[in-house]
């Protein structure tokens, strides 16, 4: 009997203890409640009402439809408009476009003075700086252009006190104007330049942009992509007697730099000291990305 | 007949000529040793001599030293001690590129000239 009487109060206790729990939740304000009514009372406005909204779920096609929408918007975004068939035609056809066109602050500018920064050599040639501003300095030149010589560059860069293409920014160009007198200066990135043992064919990768003094414009920009895999000699060796010769096998790289200058610097307008200056504003010109292989290996 | 054939060999012949601004000589196997090996005043000799034939004797469609070729024969030639006559041949850089004369001038001033 004791023992009931025990169980029975032990159960009365426990369910006391979560009836008065329930009623002192039931009987506590909602903080946030509380607050947003305080806010209503004050400002005399009426709490708003939240409507569940319908939620409609989109089928697999429609999904499909809605991101093809998307993407089409974002390439129109881009500016890429043109169709797959067309995009594909003009790849290996491309579209003939002016010199003018493609270099409009070239004309408009008429940048006489340029100046050749030491390349930025990020290929494993230790001498392919050499290579490449020797062979710039002489097309461009024969271009027609006025080029700062390029053995004081070299001797300035010997001595650390000019810097090379690689932490140069466009905006310390001013002081080339006032210094040099430079209207324009070329930086050079060079990406590779290298033959491997199992193969024939010598590879270069360069980057060009051709920046003006006064405004900063990008008045020439090339990526180009050169190949050249052929018997014949890139580049023929002046053999005049007491000269200094290049190690043979120094040639076929240097002479493979000769032709990717030729062919880079193929469509970029004449200079000043040029017959055709400002007369070739209608010729052809090349992609900004160009890929060039001379291959002329028997088969 | 005849004269058609000469008339378009000769026109071959005229059109195979160099139709270059400049004539550089061995500029590049010059400029080449020149950025990659380290010169002795000895060496400098020899290499002004034979630079000089690229500033001497121009050749080429504008019958002129290529650009900048005078300055840096000028350069050669200061390295030597000949100041007097890297003097006269800054001057005639500026003669033939006018645009150079600010290069020149800032050359001057770092040379003590």
């Amino acid at each position: 009997m004791r023992k009931l009487f025990l169980i029975i109060t032990i159960i009365y206790l426990f369910v006391s203890c979560n009836l008065a729990k329930d009623v002192i939740d039931k009987n506590m304000p909602n903080e946030e409640d509380a607050t947003e009514d305080v806010i209503a009372s004050i400002t005399g406005e009426s709490k708003e009402e939240v409507i569940d909204t319908n939620i409609t779920r989109l089928s697999k096609k429609e999904i499909k439809k809605l991101k093809k929408e998307r993407e089409r918007q974002d390439k129109i975004a881009a500016g890429d408009t043109l169709g797959f068939v067309k995009k594909n035609w003009y790849k290996y056809f491309p579209k003939r476009q002016d010199r003018i066109l493609s270099y409009p602050h070239m004309y408009s500018q008429q940048p006489k003075t340029i100046l050749l920064l030491y390349p930025w050599n990020r290929s494993k040639n230790m001498a392919a700086s050499e290579m490449y501003i020797i062979n710039i300095s002489r097309e461009l030149s024969l271009k027609g252009y006025y080029v700062l010589p390029t053995m004081l560059t070299m001797n300035l860069h010997k001595e650390d006190t000019m810097f090379s293409s690689q932490y140069l920014k466009p905006n310390d160009l001013k002081k080339y104007k006032m210094e040099y007198g430079a209207d324009a200066v070329m930086f050079v990135t060079i990406y590779s330049l290298n033959k491997p043992w199992w193969s024939t064919n010598i590879n270069s990768v360069a980057e060009y942009n051709l920046i003006s003094t006064t405004t900063s414009d990008t008045l020439f920009n090339r990526k180009a992509d050169f190949n050249y895999d052929s018997p014949i000699p890139p580049y023929k060796v002046d053999k005049s007697k007491d000269t200094y010769e290049m190690e043979p096998r120094t040639i076929p790289l240097f002479g493979t730099c000769f032709q990717m200058q030729r062919s880079v610097f193929m469509d970029m307008p004449y200079g000043p000291y040029h017959k055709k200056y400002l007369k070739d504003k209608k010729k052809f010109s090349y992609q900004r990305e160009m890929k060039y292989k001379v291959d002329a290996r028997p088969s | 007949m005849k004269k058609l054939l000469i008339l378009i060999f000769g026109a071959l012949l005229f059109g195979s000529c160099s139709n270059a601004l400049y004539k550089y000589y061995d500029y590049d196997n010059l400029l080449y040793a020149y950025g990659t090996r380290d010169f002795n005043e000895r060496e400098i000799k020899r290499f002004s001599r034979q630079y000089a034939k690229i500033v001497d004797s121009p050749k080429g469609k504008r019958k002129l030293p290529p650009p900048g070729a005078c300055v840096e024969y000028a350069l050669l030639l200061f390295q030597q001690g000949k100041t007097k006559e890297a003097k006269e041949y800054l001057i005639k850089e500026t003669v033939y590129y006018p645009e150079s004369q600010t290069y020149v001038d800032s050359i001057v001033k770092k040379l003590g000239l």
